[in-house]
């Protein structure tokens, strides 16, 4: 399974998500989107930096980053 | 989406044309307590330099606000706080990544003033806990309220 795909599928509970869709046009407010970084924090074990952590706004955008770590 | 400090008294207009939909939102007991802003006294702080005000806009338009008082604590009058009055952002703006972007501004403005405390709240009916704690805020006490007045 791919970053993006795993990123997805811990999403997809909640929204319907595909790599290119915008958070802000899922109907994912500031909460949910805090909601769905911890979730994919969770997932990879990881933190995002404070300065990167609001900058995402599709999967594939938070995919690459992880990738690139 | 824009976040800027602005003066109070150049937004003042654009800021209580939400206040409806903030109050009705946000306050509870609004039968017994109406919305009444005391704007003579906002322009009296605003003068005498001891309001900050975060603005958000889209495009131009004022979508939300975050107003502070910014002095010396009574207390501890060495440190510089930064003391919430009201926040608020339209709910069809609340999207994604703005309410941790919002704070972000907001403690890079504050910081700028040389601000070394902030203090902020949340409503209990509509907690914002998660993102403040997220943000690195500690929460430090609870706020009572007994309606007294009949």
């Amino acid at each position: 399974m791919t970053t993006e795909e795993r990123i997805i599928s811990v999403l997809l509970e909640d929204f319907e998500l595909f790599p290119e869709s915008k958070f802000s046009e899922v109907g994912m407010d500031s909460l949910d989107y805090l909601h769905a970084i911890v979730q994919i924090e969770e997932e990879f074990a990881l933190k995002f930096p404070p300065e990167v952590e609001a900058t995402f706004e599709t999967p594939r955008q938070i995919a690459k980053w992880i990738d690139a770590q | 989406m824009k976040f800027q400090a602005e003066r109070w008294n150049n937004v003042e207009s654009e800021i209580a044309a939400l206040f409806d939909a903030h109050w009705k939102e946000i306050a509870l007991n609004r039968d017994r307590i109406p919305l009444d802003f005391d704007f003579e006294a906002y322009r009296a702080f605003d003068t005498a330099g001891l309001l900050h005000v975060l603005t958000a806009r889209d495009d131009g338009k004022l979508v939300g606000y975050y107003v502070s008082v910014v002095r010396a604590h009574p207390h501890y009058k060495s440190t510089l706080y930064g003391m919430v009055d009201i926040y608020f952002i339209l709910p069809e703006y609340r999207k994604a990544a703005v309410g941790l972007q919002f704070f972000r501004e907001l403690e890079k403005s504050m910081r700028a003033l040389g601000v070394q405390s902030l203090l902020s709240m949340t409503k209990k009916h509509h907690d914002m806990s998660r993102l403040f704690e997220r943000l690195g805020w500690t929460p430090i006490e609870t706020v009572f309220q007994k309606w007294i007045g009949d």
